[in-house]
């Protein structure tokens, strides 16, 4: 038998322990060409507008995987010679020289490296069309993007992960080669320290994540865009101390309340624990810290996408508006009529005769009065008063919002509004809370005037100069019903010359438009994520199967003393669960503060869009444990109590 | 009164597909309450085979074995581990203690898994460690303390649940001469003071002077028994003696250690 047949043997008699490295490996590969080929994409250089931008994110997000997975790599290639260390001992012992040795390692890392390199171009081939489909209609492309998979593609995913094998494999090398044949043998044997608590970790962990979770706190936003990096390395380096320290400390003290502790399951489940977290600290801390990089980073790309899309409101606050030349015969009969066969009722109409203006010669405005400002639903729940002064005050209402309220000067400033040929001096004070009415006849910004003045610069305007204008709002106006009567109102009003005739305008297309827009950042991020998810739930996984065969030893002996299974299920599960769930819960109150922070940047609560996406992961995530526990329970409780 | 009694134990390893071999061929034993037995005999004569059978952990192709006149082979999962922690008790020859308890935890733990409160667990662990001179280690872990000392929670652990019989397995087998006359003196107490009924399979003709009675097996069966009288040293004499009539045991040194 030669020495490849050996080390393919060997691999697959391994093969338990390969199935979540070589799955995570291969998955990597495929994402990773997948958004090569995208990236590469000949339609995409240029062909399109705004393609640049989404071929320059591609690219990152390749970038990110190939970190990510490298790190993966290392790591987990490190654990497997560790836990392989005696076997290589072994084979020392029986004869075989360094070389050969080495050329054995190098084999066996050949083997995995080229299945998960054939598994991962194969899957990444198979579903190369659909991404394409999908990243088309994200696009809005007027066709799918033909199917691009040329020789650089694969040049490109061949080298970058053909080299990051070969030097993962070359590097665990470096620790086999200068052990000596005993250390080698004796390696399984070293007896493991006892857990012990370290006040001074433990201290300075907690100092860490306290400071940094106030500084996310911080109301200011200038503060949290300073604080990104230095309160990432904060809390990061922060977990890896707290989580060993932490755990320690909680199952000691578990430990010395003696009525829980002295039970079946506590007494068998806490006291493993306690070895188990102290040997796997390191890996427990970066499963926590890599949960809370995905939940923050998928959570941040949604929340922003559903802040964007709700700021459309700021412009757009109607469902359905027509504006119209006063003295034209009105298009709104036919607008309900459209709504009313669209199988659409219950609306809110508003009507409003009202003209153009224009604020200092240089800002056009529509003029609004004070009772409609405040009866319409805008972004914004707060209503301000108009200004208090001796001269007519009025709110000038902006088509955006702001970041930071405290920096603004909202006290009224004196200025010029003309209508026609006719000016009114009046006090102005700014309102970011959203328009009144939709913009239209590139028209953006809202004039908010007192009722009496307000009808008495109408009234003074000629019938050609007013502007009748009619709101319909609907209770659901994010549903398909709604979007189809849109889109058909859009389609009869879009001929007419703007200026001239009824101009439709609609918070539906504006809405669903940036949604799909920022939904391309949404699909390429989660999928970065899941390479993330993927590698850092792996690196659980085979953990878990390195200490296999002494769970293994561990459950025998107590089946030996009259542990039966069912109680034995019940400590294993526990463990598992507690090393499983627990980087869970660090890493999604991590989260939960940059969740906090980038509230305060959004000047908006954006808790509740993190909640939705840890709650997708855990979903995902239990999935994993599930799989991963069956897995080893099989192990784990196969055969008979002692080998006869 | 009988507290073991095995019938006609045979055990065949292999299947249909395998050569089969008869570990055991229709032996039968009989120990009463309070009786220190040894079972003796070379390399492959059975010896662990029996003892598996005994503890519960295997089963016998055939026969039978009655813990306390309860027939141990009719039992099945549940039922046999609850039989097992709470009637037998265990020293084995690689002590067997959980690494992940402390010395203290490790000899309380049939009193865990049999829900006994806390307060008299503490008590019957304090009393018991005193009288096996393990007292002061209790906090330790297994590897900080030496192997006589491990081997002597472990025979704590055997016996703080009270059990009907203690079925040790080569107990001295990893021990230096000392540490092993050391916890056959403990066993002798314990068989003495709280007449504990226990079985010892092993090799050590040393330890197994200590015995009331020894059972010898070779190729499965019964060879010879013989008693023990007053003096220990002409006790050992005689099972040095039955050993080297036996000659199976040519292979192995005499007071073979494990």
């Amino acid at each position: 038998m030669s020495l490849w047949q050996i080390a393919a043997r060997n691999v697959w008699r391994n093969r338990g322990r390969y199935v979540a490295y070589l799955g995570s490996a291969a998955f990597a590969v495929m994402v990773y060409f997948i958004y090569t080929a995208l990236a590469l994409h000949p339609d995409l250089q240029g062909g399109y507008t705004g393609a640049a931008g989404v071929t320059r994110g591609i690219k990152a997000a390749a970038v990110i995987i190939a970190i990510v997975t490298f790190i993966f790599l290392l790591t987990s290639n490190a654990a497997f010679v560790r836990s392989r260390k005696k076997e290589f001992g072994l084979i020392s012992l029986m004869g075989f020289g360094r070389g050969q040795l080495v050329a054995l390692v190098l084999w066996e890392s050949l083997f995995i490296a080229a299945a998960a390199l054939g598994i991962g171009l194969g899957f990444g081939l198979l579903f190369l069309r659909l991404f394409f489909l999908a990243i088309s209609v994200l696009l809005r492309l007027p066709e799918a993007l033909p199917i691009y998979a040329g020789p650089p593609v694969w040049i490109q995913t061949l080298t970058v992960f053909g080299a990051f094998f070969l030097f993962v494999s070359l590097y665990s090398l470096i620790d086999i080669v200068r052990s000596t044949v005993i250390e080698l043998i004796r390696a399984d044997r070293k007896p493991k320290a006892a857990p012990t608590f370290r006040w001074w970790k433990a201290a300075l962990g907690l100092v860490l994540i306290v400071a940094g979770y106030a500084w996310a706190s911080s109301p200011s936003p200038t503060t949290i865009i300073i604080g990104v990096v230095p309160v990432t390395v904060m809390v990061s380096v922060g977990t890896v101390f707290l989580m060993q320290e932490c755990g320690i400390a909680l199952l000691g003290w578990l430990r010395r309340r003696e009525k829980f502790y002295y039970r079946t399951t506590p007494f068998l489940t806490i006291s493993q624990l306690g070895f188990k977290i102290q040997e796997n600290a390191r890996v427990l801390a970066n499963t926590a810290i890599a949960v809370a990089v995905i939940l923050t980073a998928v959570g941040t790309i949604y929340a922003t996408l559903m802040v964007f899309a709700n700021d459309t409101l700021t412009r757009y606050p109607h469902a359905f508006q027509v504006a119209e030349p006063a003295g034209d015969e009105s298009v709104a009969e036919t607008v309900e009529a459209e709504m009313r066969s669209q199988g659409l009722g219950g609306w809110v109409r508003r009507d409003l005769v009202t003209v153009k203006g224009v604020v200092d010669s240089e800002v056009p405005v529509f003029l609004v009065p004070y009772s409609l400002y405040t009866s319409v639903d805008r972004v914004s729940d707060e209503v301000q008063p108009l200004p208090d002064v001796e001269e007519d005050g009025a709110l000038l209402v902006y088509p955006y919002s702001i970041l930071d309220p405290t920096t603004q000067d909202w006290s009224p400033k004196p200025r010029q509004l003309t209508v026609g040929n006719r000016t009114y001096p009046l006090a102005v004070a700014p309102d970011y809370g959203g328009l009144p009415v939709n913009e239209t006849y590139q028209t953006r910004y809202a004039l908010v005037l007192p009722d009496d003045l307000f009808h008495e610069i109408v009234g003074a305007c000629t019938l050609d100069e007013q502007l009748r204008v009619t709101m319909w709002d609907v209770a659901d106006w994010r549903g398909e019903t709604v979007a189809a009567t849109a889109d058909a109102l859009a389609a009869r009003f879009s001929s007419e010359v703007p200026e001239l005739g009824p101009s439709f305008t609609s918070s539906v297309p504006e809405y669903r438009g940036t949604i799909s827009s920022m939904g391309l950042a949404l699909f390429v991020g989660v999928f970065v994520s899941l390479v993330f998810f993927v590698t850092s739930c792996s690196v659980l996984y085979f953990r878990l199967f390195t200490e296999l065969e002494e769970d293994r030893r561990y459950f025998r002996r107590l089946q030996e003393l009259g542990v039966s299974r069912k109680e034995l299920r019940r400590v294993s599960l526990s463990q598992t669960q507690v090393i499983f769930f627990a980087p869970f819960v660090v890493g999604l109150v991590h989260s939960t503060f940059a969740m906090k922070a980038l509230g305060t940047l959004l000047q908006q609560s954006v808790l509740h869009y993190g909640w939705l996406v840890a709650l997708g992961y855990l979903v995902l995530y239990g999935l994993y444990y599930a799989v991963t526990y069956g897995f080893y329970w099989r192990t784990l409780s196969g055969g008979n109590a002692r080998p006869a | 009164m009988l507290v073991l009694e095995a019938k006609g134990l045979t055990k065949v390893y292999g299947g249909r597909s395998k050569v089969a071999t008869r570990a055991l061929n229709n032996l039968s034993l009989q120990v009463e309450k309070g009786e220190y037995l040894g079972i003796m005999g070379p390399s492959g004569s059975g010896k662990t085979t029996l003892l598996n059978l005994l503890a519960t952990i295997d089963r016998p192709t055939s026969g039978s074995v009655a813990i306390e006149g309860v027939d141990v082979s009719q039992l099945k999962g549940e039922k046999l581990a609850l039989f097992r922690r709470r009637r037998l008790g265990f020293v084995f020859q690689d002590y067997n203690l959980l690494d992940s308890l402390t010395i203290g935890e490790n000899i309380a733990l049939p009193l865990v898994l049999d829900r006994v409160p806390v307060r008299t667990i503490k008590e019957k662990l304090q009393v018991l460690a005193a009288q096996l001179g393990i007292a002061d280690i209790l906090a330790k872990y297994p590897y900080e303390v030496s192997g006589g000392q491990q081997q002597r929670a472990a025979a704590a652990r055997a016996i703080i649940h009270e059990p009907a019989l203690i079925l040790a397995d080569e107990p001295t087998g990893n021990l230096d001469s000392r540490s092993a006359r050391d916890l056959m003196e403990t066993l002798v107490m314990l068989n003495n003071l709280a007449g504990v009924t226990i079985v010892m399979v092993t090799h050590d003709a040393f330890a197994a002077s200590y015995c009331r009675r020894i059972q010898f097996i070779r190729d499965g069966q019964l060879y010879t028994e013989i008693r023990r009288g007053d003096s220990r040293e002409a006790f050992f004499q005689q099972i040095l003696d039955v050993l080297s009539l036996m000659g199976g045991g040519r292979g192995e040194p005499l007071a073979n250690r494990g």
